[in-house]
């Protein structure tokens, strides 16, 4: 009985039961040796890779095995496609129609990924989506970013492929900007030099060349604004951003460079004079 | 005794502890004491940062060895390989010539624990100096590359340089240019170099490097290579290494070198 279930054809096609059964076991079979493929992959030879060169590899052997087995038992139970990518053709200009943006965002990841205008592993920042972190992953419809607080940001790749990307991986380094006023009594240069050294002694990660530069940028309301300009690895924003105010603030108030807070003088008219 | 008045500084070399050892280093101060089931490991320098390490286990005694290592390791491994040397006082060369000079290297200080088949484990590292541990950039901040960086001076030929936080090195420069040549840095990978130093002193030593000037279609360049140590010896001690040797032994100095 159970036999006769397996050389029922399905809708007069010319394949039963049996030989589509065989065939999913094949590219079952393939999906099995693909996953243990990608496994053996990721141990051995992944870790010597650049990641982005690691994973677009991953996925090459894992999709390949799996459409290669799927194409062998399509072949050896003599079921043709043919028919298939017929109706394909027609199911494919109504689904294509349907599924505009999915077939955008896999086009686009496909770019994403030849063009290769950021890897995975970069640390990025897109300034339109308000979204900066390090690319963990660019997959077939949408590309995810760790934030720096830990959270998972998933981008559709057409959104992710014309966005403005910020990238900070191009350059070994990167230069963290503050500004800092100091009252108008005091001596500029002084104040600078004050600056330089404390930058010097107390930040390890400030880069000794090319060195912190230092702009008056404007003589503002309530204080001379100087820019500070300090160089660093750019990995390390988290070691210097936070500290580089706190060493600025902790050398001027010591040397007693007056760092002024807004205030207004107010004369008050006296019609005797 | 505290870290900044001790002048009676320990050596390098190999260390016994069955009991208690201290250490009295530049700015920096280290006690290794046997406790009931390990080895107790403290360390403290002169801007009263410490660190503590534990060595379980029953042994009877623990040997350790101090060594000059690169300074790579501090304050984080960030860069592959590469010394940027600022000399504080830049050398000429005349057209033509060759010369030799002994410079000031920066070195960081560490401790070793001596397995019994005589291998080392590395254990701790520290610099006598803290305004060492610096990095720099050796081009453009588009295309550079990022390096440990140390200011330093030429010494005399009897001259030694600052103990336990400089080694010495011989540089040998040949100037193949038609005009004189004025340089103010070094820059070169450095983990193929060895660092040598004399038991029960404060005397270290790197290996050398080579620097030749010469003229490229796009510019003067230096090409930088390793050389090993001339004068070495048998009473000197090769310091373990702590770090991966990189690819390369020679470097090119393409983005200017005053």
């Amino acid at each position: 009985m159970a036999f006769e279930i397996l050389d029922t054809q399905i809708m007069d096609t010319g394949i039963t039961v049996g030989r589509l059964l065989i065939t999913a076991i094949i590219a079952l079979a393939g999906v099995l040796i693909g996953r243990i493929a990608r496994v053996l992959f990721k141990k051995r030879f992944a870790p010597n890779m650049p990641i982005d060169t690691a994973k677009s590899l991953e996925k090459l052997i894992y999709y390949g095995i799996i459409i290669i087995f799927l194409l062998a038992a399509t072949a050896s139970q003599g079921i043709d496609l043919g028919g298939l990518v017929i109706a394909g053709g027609f199911m494919g200009i109504v689904i294509g129609f349907a599924s505009q943006s999915v077939v955008s965002n896999l086009i686009s990841g496909l770019f994403l990924m030849i063009e290769k205008p950021v890897r995975q592993g970069d640390n990025i920042e897109l300034p339109d989506s308000n979204v900066s972190g390090k690319l963990i992953d660019i997959t077939t419809f949408s590309s995810r970013i760790q934030q720096f607080d830990g959270t998972v940001v998933r981008i559709p790749n057409e959104k992710m492929f014309t966005s403005n990307i910020r990238t900070f991986a191009l350059s070994e380094i990167r230069r963290s900007d503050v500004t800092v006023g100091i009252a108008y009594k005091e001596n500029i240069k002084r104040a600078i030099s004050v600056m330089k050294d404390a930058i010097e002694k107390n930040m390890v990660y400030s880069l000794m060349e090319p060195a912190p530069t230092f702009w008056v940028t404007e003589l503002a309301d309530n204080s001379v604004n100087i820019w500070v300009r300090v160089w660093h690895p750019r990995d390390d924003l988290a070691e210097v951003m936070p500290n580089l105010l706190v060493v600025i603030k902790d050398a001027l108030d010591k040397e007693g460079i007056e760092i002024p807070f807004p205030q207004r003088v107010i004369w008050q008219g006296n019609s005797n004079e | 005794m505290t870290v900044e008045n001790q002048k009676e500084y320990s050596s390098y070399g190999d260390y016994s502890i069955s009991d208690k050892l201290e250490l009295f280093l530049p700015k920096t101060q280290i006690t290794i004491e046997k406790k009931e089931n390990c080895f107790s490991y403290y360390r403290k320098n002169s801007e009263n940062q410490e660190l503590r390490k534990s060595i379980p286990g029953n042994k009877e005694k623990i040997r350790i060895e101090i060594a000059p290592v690169l300074p790579l390791n501090l304050p984080a491994k960030k860069t592959n390989d590469l010394m940027f040397l600022r000399l504080l006082e830049s050398i000429f060369v005349e057209k033509n010539s060759t010369t030799n000079i002994l410079v000031e290297f920066p070195i960081e200080i560490g401790i070793f624990i001596v397995n019994s088949d005589e291998t080392r484990d590395f254990f701790d590292c520290f610099t006598c100096e803290p305004m060492h541990s610096r990095f720099a950039l050796y081009g453009t901040p588009e295309n550079g590359k990022l390096c440990m960086y140390g200011k330093v001076k030429l010494l005399e030929e009897s001259e030694n340089p600052q103990p336990y936080v400089f080694a010495k090195m011989k540089v040998t420069i040949t100037n193949k240019l038609n005009k004189g040549a004025s340089i103010g840095k070094l820059v070169f990978p450095v983990t193929h170099h060895n660092i040598y130093y004399v038991d029960n002193t404060s005397d270290a030593h790197i290996d050398d490097i080579d620097a030749l000037i010469k003229k490229e279609p796009a510019g003067n360049f230096i090409e930088i290579k390793h050389v090993d140590y001339s004068k070495k010896d048998k009473s000197l001690k090769t310091a373990p290494t702590t770090d991966v040797k990189g690819e390369k032994e020679k470097f090119t100095m393409e983005w200017g070198f005053d």
